[in-house]
């Protein structure tokens, strides 16, 4: 995997700092943790609390790069981006790359289909807003997202319980 | 996960009952309303989940429109009857005031 921009370079750097900084320790206190045990332990805790929090961020971006190739969008320089053929046709930058992988990792916790869904709509919505009303729907979207895929969980769970019972899953519902 | 009617909800139901038959998207919906995205859609969501609204996705090509495509809403036949209910009995409550409030509308409906 190469990083793509600066903020994923030192993502990664943290995640491999961390890694060894929590090997090293980790060992440490493995080696030595009946005399020195407490300190190294919360050293090797805290290095590998960075090193997982630092992978997790690196994976999400990576995932996030894949995801937006497989839809589509590619990155414009100077910032932006624009979906090609379609918001690109027009030459516009509508979903700023940060807030659209936010979106992505959002939608991982969705039912699969469901985060397709609503990651479409998200896009379809924040290309016709106005600019300037972007960045709360953006803002919106993001910390509704818990309360989003509860439901959607839910519907989905209701969904195949329907399923089982009647072998019919409701028609025209669920969120797919 | 039972439908609770807040005003939000009315609000929702509201917009789509203006016309039954007409299907909403997203923004369209969030105007109508006032409500943001974030709001508008969970509620869509449950009330897709209740059986009262039904949704597609617009058919068209998104390179063709130069825009991605739309999620369209509407009222069920079933759904039209348990939201006029509900908006109806919302107004003579005590969220009619509020519902009013919101939608900026002076008079009572």
């Amino acid at each position: 995997m190469k990083p793509r921009v600066g903020s994923e370079r030192w993502t990664l750097a943290v995640a491999v700092a961390g890694l060894i900084v929590g090997g090293v320790a980790g060992y440490d206190a493995y080696v030595t943790y009946t005399a020195a045990g407490a300190v190294a332990a919360d050293v090797a805790f805290v290095g590998v609390v960075v090193g997982v929090i630092g992978v997790v961020v690196v994976v999400t971006g990576a995932v996030g790069v894949v995801n937006e190739k497989a839809r589509g969008l590619v990155r414009r320089r100077g910032g932006g981006r624009v979906r090609a053929g379609a918001g690109g046709g027009a030459g516009r930058s509508f979903v700023p790359l940060g807030w659209w992988r936010v979106l992505c990792m959002v939608s991982w916790v969705m039912p699969r289909g469901s985060g397709r869904r609503w990651l479409g709509e998200a896009e379809s919505f924040v290309f016709e807003v106005a600019a300037e009303g972007r960045r709360a729907a953006l803002r919106s979207l993001v910390l509704s997202a818990p309360e989003t895929a509860a439901v959607m969980w839910w519907g989905e769970v209701s969904r195949r319980a329907r399923l089982a019972v009647t072998g019919r899953d409701g028609a025209g519902r669920g969120w797919t | 996960m039972a439908l609770r009617l807040t005003v939000q909800v009315l609000l929702v139901l509201r917009a789509l009952l203006r016309d039954p038959g007409r299907e909403l998207y997203g923004l369209e919906l969030s105007e109508e309303t006032g409500l943001q995205p974030g709001t508008a859609y969970p509620i869509l969501l449950r009330l897709e989940n209740e059986g009262w609204v039904t949704s597609r996705w617009e058919d068209v090509d998104p390179k063709a429109e130069g825009r991605p495509a739309r999620r369209y809403y509407r009222l069920t036949a079933g759904g039209a009857v348990q939201a006029s209910a509900a908006v109806a009995g919302a107004r003579r409550g005590a969220r009619g005031a509020a519902l009013r409030g919101l939608a900026g509308e002076g008079g009572p409906a």
